[in-house]
């Protein structure tokens, strides 16, 4: 012990003094928590996960974590305006990535402990495991508030997978010191989230159909939801997942970096149709609900007005800073106000819209659409019983609107969610090709594999004679949803309803 | 012009008459969008290129209303279907007079002319792009990702670079 650890030590009054209290740095230079993080590891608790664990050796994640960038992920909720419909969809993106850390930490040591006696593969896991840990982490750290609908008002310049690329890259982000200070490439966590990494089955565990983050976003949104139909068996998943050779490879590609994440062919049949299951019913009855939609519609609308309003610079003088700057700019912030950009901003803007009394009809509409928003007046309807040709009579449903002088965007909005219950992922392997095979213009989907690494007997799941429900979806007639929210004339009040 | 998919692809296949492969009209319409086209599905990168599952299904739905047709054709040997629009398209077009096409029909005139591997090449340059890699990471971003084409590197990012100045945009 040194003297001025003796010292400190023996005169505990110091701890009265201002500023002394907060300065509780060991003299190895490390805080309490850094130091207990070091002896001890730590533990955060969480509704899906129970305890999600951080290893003493794992320090760059809580400085991850630590970063005003992650820290923001508080101040965004996951489902944007579903709390609308679902009042328990309170959870915010913060929890859902540390969730997803943690499913990808469990896949990583699956996998390790599966495949120990190929050291090729353990090579690789070991050599990524940080940059996958913290691809998973930061994998949302892009997101706007209110979800999607900030990036549907604005794809070019909002698009959260942008933003995300950014945050990791940028030296102005706290994230890119983080990374680099931890010796953790940023470009190569930005390729594991964007697609573009070498190595194919860690790439898959953050992005994939079989990935760390639609495992935990459905038993998140199920729980916090108070549905069922997003539970599936995660422990038996994991348990299953094995690796094997894209089925498009050529035969004779025999390199790891080449094998997919998997499930075992032997376990994982009837596992992997309940996770499709699961999906399927989540999007239909949640994250498609007519309600929602309709309330993205709501804000879409409004998002339309307030930028119009903004590039006139009409927007209301109370508008925060940054909520005018983005509308201004049309979604292209800089970081120092990204960080700034969260649902609270958002709001405060709404209610500064619904308290101004402008003397203009945009200003009076905007005013109206915000009010409503605040106070859950139900502005828009929609009617859904296209008969055979939903795209066509969608398509001529807005033909009308705009003949009666309706301005899309602000009276009405059209909705096409383009998905399809189980195959929203476009698997295009249908027989074993090359990449120049001019049909397959993708590989995605849940395979199966026997477990070997390099056997070349990888299947989708929908072409195993075991499965029931996969072909079956396979070839459903169901087709995306197509709904045009109108405007209803004059608002009135309507009374709450919670599904 | 309407936001809607009758629109943007009808005109897109209005002018081109006919694409074949499923890989060309993937890639296609993710250069299109990139360039600026009023495209709104989402890209990610599936091992083998730009791949939009969303677009896929829309696909798959305008061929289950009789939007468009789906041929099937061999190229190179190997299966692959032509699209084309139906005249049930082509009418709906037709229902809006006030429909005017943009530049960007031009361009998929031009890109229709290519061959699926040339846009295949081109479409992965434009992806990183659009995912905000710098021009200096390309090439070797391309050699890891599509070792098969890197024999024709220049070409493909002279053609993409030539194709955001078009445009009006550049690389990063």
């Amino acid at each position: 012990m040194t003297f001025l650890q003796k010292y400190v030590q023996k005169n505990k009054f110091l701890a009265n003094f201002p500023g002394f209290a907060n300065l509780s740095v060991n003299f190895n230079g490390m805080s309490e928590s850094e130091q207990a993080l070091k002896e001890r590891g730590k533990v955060i608790r969480d509704p899906v996960h129970g305890l999600i664990h951080l290893r003493p050796d794992e320090s760059y994640l809580l400085d991850l974590i630590n970063t005003p960038e992650f820290q923001r992920l508080r101040r965004v909720r996951q489902l944007g305006v579903s709390n609308i419909t679902y009042p328990g969809a309170e959870h915010t993106r913060f929890a859902h990535s540390l969730g997803v850390m943690c499913f990808a930490g469990r896949i990583l040591d699956h996998l390790r402990s599966r495949y120990r006696n190929h050291v090729e593969i353990t090579g690789l896991i070991d050599d990524h495991e940080r940059t996958i840990k913290a691809a998973a982490l930061l994998h949302d750290t892009g997101h706007g508030p209110f979800s999607h609908a900030i990036e549907r008002a604005f794809r070019a310049t909002a698009s959260h997978e942008r933003r995300t690329a950014l945050i990791i890259t940028d030296p102005v982000s706290k994230v890119n010191e983080v990374l680099r200070c931890h010796k953790i490439n940023p470009d190569q966590v930005r390729a594991v989230i964007d697609g573009t990494f070498p190595v194919h089955f860690l790439r898959d565990i953050v992005s994939s159909q079989l990935d760390a983050d639609r495992m935990d976003y459905l038993l998140r949104d199920a729980l916090m939801k108070g549905v069922e139909y997003g539970r599936y068996d995660a422990e038996w998943i994991i348990h299953s997942l094995c690796l094997g050779l894209d089925p498009i490879q050529p035969r004779g590609a025999m390199n790891p970096g080449n094998l997919r994440l998997c499930l075992d062919r032997n376990r994982g049949v009837h596992a992997a149709e309940q996770l499709i299951v699961a999906r399927m019913h989540m999007s239909y009855q949640v994250y498609y609900h007519r309600v929602t939609r309709g309330w993205e519609a709501h804000l879409l609308c409004m998002f339309r007005l307030a930028r119009k309003m903004a590039v006139a610079g009409q927007l209301p003088v109370a508008t925060p800073t940054t909520v005018s700057a983005f509308f201004r700019l049309g979604g292209a912030l800089e970081h120092s106000d990204f960080l700034a950009f969260d649902e609270p901003q958002m709001i405060a803007a709404f209610h500064a819209w619904a308290d101004y009394e402008g003397a203009d009809e945009t200003t009076r509409k905007l005013a109206e659409l915000a009010s409503a928003f605040l106070n859950r007046r139900k502005l828009f309807g929609s009617s859904e019983d296209p008969g055979s040709d939903p795209i066509k009579a969608s398509y001529e449903k807005l033909l009308s609107l705009k003949d009666a002088g309706k301005i899309e965007g602000v009276d009405y909005y059209h909705d096409d969610a383009r998905f399809k219950g189980y195959k929203d992922f476009g698997s295009s392997v249908v027989h074993e090709g090359t990449a120049d095979d001019p049909l397959v213009d993708g590989s995605e989907g849940i395979f199966l594999a026997d477990g070997e690494p390099y056997s070349h007997s990888t299947i989708p799941v929908e072409n195993d004679n075991r499965a029931l429900i996969a072909p079956a979806l396979v070839k459903s007639d169901q087709f995306p949803l197509n709904r045009v929210f109108e405007l209803i004339h004059p608002p009135a009040q309507i009374a709450p309803e919670f599904n | 012009m309407i936001d809607h998919p009758i629109v943007r692809i009808g005109l897109l296949l209005r002018r081109v008459n006919a694409i074949e492969t499923c890989k060309k009209f993937q890639k296609i319409v993710h250069i299109l969008q990139v360039m600026g086209a009023p495209f709104t599905e989402s890209y990610d990168f599936h091992h083998y290129g730009p791949f939009s599952s969303e677009f896929r299904r829309e696909i798959e739905a305008f061929v289950s209303e009789a939007l468009i047709v789906e041929t099937p054709v061999i190229v190179n040997g190997l299966p692959s279907y032509s699209v084309c629009p139906t005249e049930k398209l082509l009418s709906l077009l037709e229902k809006d007079p006030d429909l005017i096409e943009e530049d960007w029909v031009d361009w998929a005139d031009e890109l229709n002319r290519k061959t699926p591997r040339e846009l295949e090449g081109i479409s992965t340059l434009l992806y990183l792009h659009q995912r905000l890699w710098s021009q200096d990471t390309w090439r070797s971003k391309f050699e890891e990702l599509k070792p098969q084409l890197a024999a024709q590197y220049d070409w493909y990012e002279s053609e993409a670079l030539r194709l955001l100045e078009i445009a009006g945009k550049k690389a990063a």
